[in-house]
């Protein structure tokens, strides 16, 4: 139930033709899980706290570092050495005091990876390696939940909605797992357009309207300043949304 | 030795709409060196600093390989670019 405050404060985004005070009732009682609290996590919550997602929690197990503060708006000098979501949920919360914020400090693993999903409506990639990458699209897969996949590099970025059921999963994308370096180059700027688009996702998936990135990964170059896209195609034997896991199990026993 | 490369659909619009293309080279490197100098607007998805980019996702018959290793004559050398930071 959006109060007169909401009206106003939501305003720009409820006269939008399609989504109105229904699409913003329907952000306010969403859940949208933010993995990892760095370059993508920091902007992508900014704009999920601006646009009244009711309830966002952000995990993370890092700490702040110097070399973040070139694009990790959310954490300033002062918060070096603090815990990554608990320097965001503080600014956020000074953002929108009208919405819910839960940090988690912890790292994201296959033990833990379905309970802390728990639920929320959306999932949002804000990881730097593809190791949990692949871990939360498991989970993400079990839970079918959507799962806003991104990565970054320099000016590159890429993002794809996976819907579990419907689209294909990351296992699908890359049948070998990519091998992630151990300092990747990025500008600020980067991680900050593609989490835009990750919010766009985000909104769209839960407000229901508008065509989302399913089955295509979309590929910004800020070198060439070029959009492309890449058709994704479902792998039937797929080892975490195909048959593929029925055979895993079934080898398990 | 023919190599062939399966070219992701984000970058057909270079390769004039092939799918496949077939190149020579003893390496990955040389085959992606080769398909660079036969479709040049590659070079912008695929180069930076004049090196294959290390976000260029490499198999060779459906197993992971790297810039450095061999191929033989008929094997398919696939790409998909993979950005992983955040």
């Amino acid at each position: 139930m959006l109060s007169d405050d909401d009206r106003i404060r939501y305003g720009r985004q409820i006269v939008y033709p399609g989504f109105g005070e229904v699409g913003q009732e329907k952000l306010q009682a969403s859940h949208v899980l933010v993995v990892g609290v760095g370059g993508l996590g920091c902007a992508a919550s900014m704009y999920l706290t601006y646009a009244g997602i009711g309830h966002i929690t952000l995990i993370d197990d890092d700490s702040v570092e110097l070399s973040n503060l070139n694009r990790q708006m959310l954490h300033w000098e002062r918060d070096i050495g603090k815990k990554k979501p608990v320097s965001a949920a503080n600014k956020l919360r000074r953002i929108n005091s009208g919405i819910r914020i839960t940090s988690l400090c912890k790292k994201v693993t296959e033990d833990n990876a379905d309970q802390i999903i728990n639920g929320a409506d959306v999932v949002i990639d804000g990881l730097d390696n593809f190791q949990t990458r692949f871990v939360l699209n498991a989970a993400c897969v079990r839970q079918k939940t959507p799962f806003i996949h991104t990565g970054v590099n320099g000016l590159l970025g890429q993002i794809t909605s996976i819907v579990p059921g419907k689209t294909p999963c990351l296992a699908c994308i890359y049948s070998t797992p990519p091998v992630s370096e151990e300092t990747i180059p990025v500008f600020g700027a980067t991680p900050a357009v593609m989490a835009s688009l990750q919010v766009m996702e985000a909104i769209k998936l839960i407000a229901g309207f508008g065509e989302t990135l399913e089955g295509r990964m979309l590929y910004f170059n800020g070198e060439s300043m070029e959009f492309a896209y890449e058709d994704l195609v479902k792998n039937p034997k797929c080892g975490v949304c195909g048959t593929g896991r029925r055979n895993l199990k079934e080898n398990r026993k | 030795m023919s190599v062939k490369v399966l070219i992701p659909s984000l970058l057909h619009k270079y390769t004039d709409n092939q799918e496949v293309v077939e190149v020579d080279g003893t390496t990955v490197n040389d085959c992606i060196d080769s398909l660079k100098n036969k479709y040049p607007e590659l070079e912008r998805w695929l180069y930076r600093s004049g090196k294959v980019a290390t976000y260029v996702h490499i198999s060779v018959n459906k197993k992971r390989a790297s810039v450095d290793d061999r191929v033989a004559d008929g094997d398919e050398i696939k790409i998909l670019l993979a950005t992983g930071g955040g």
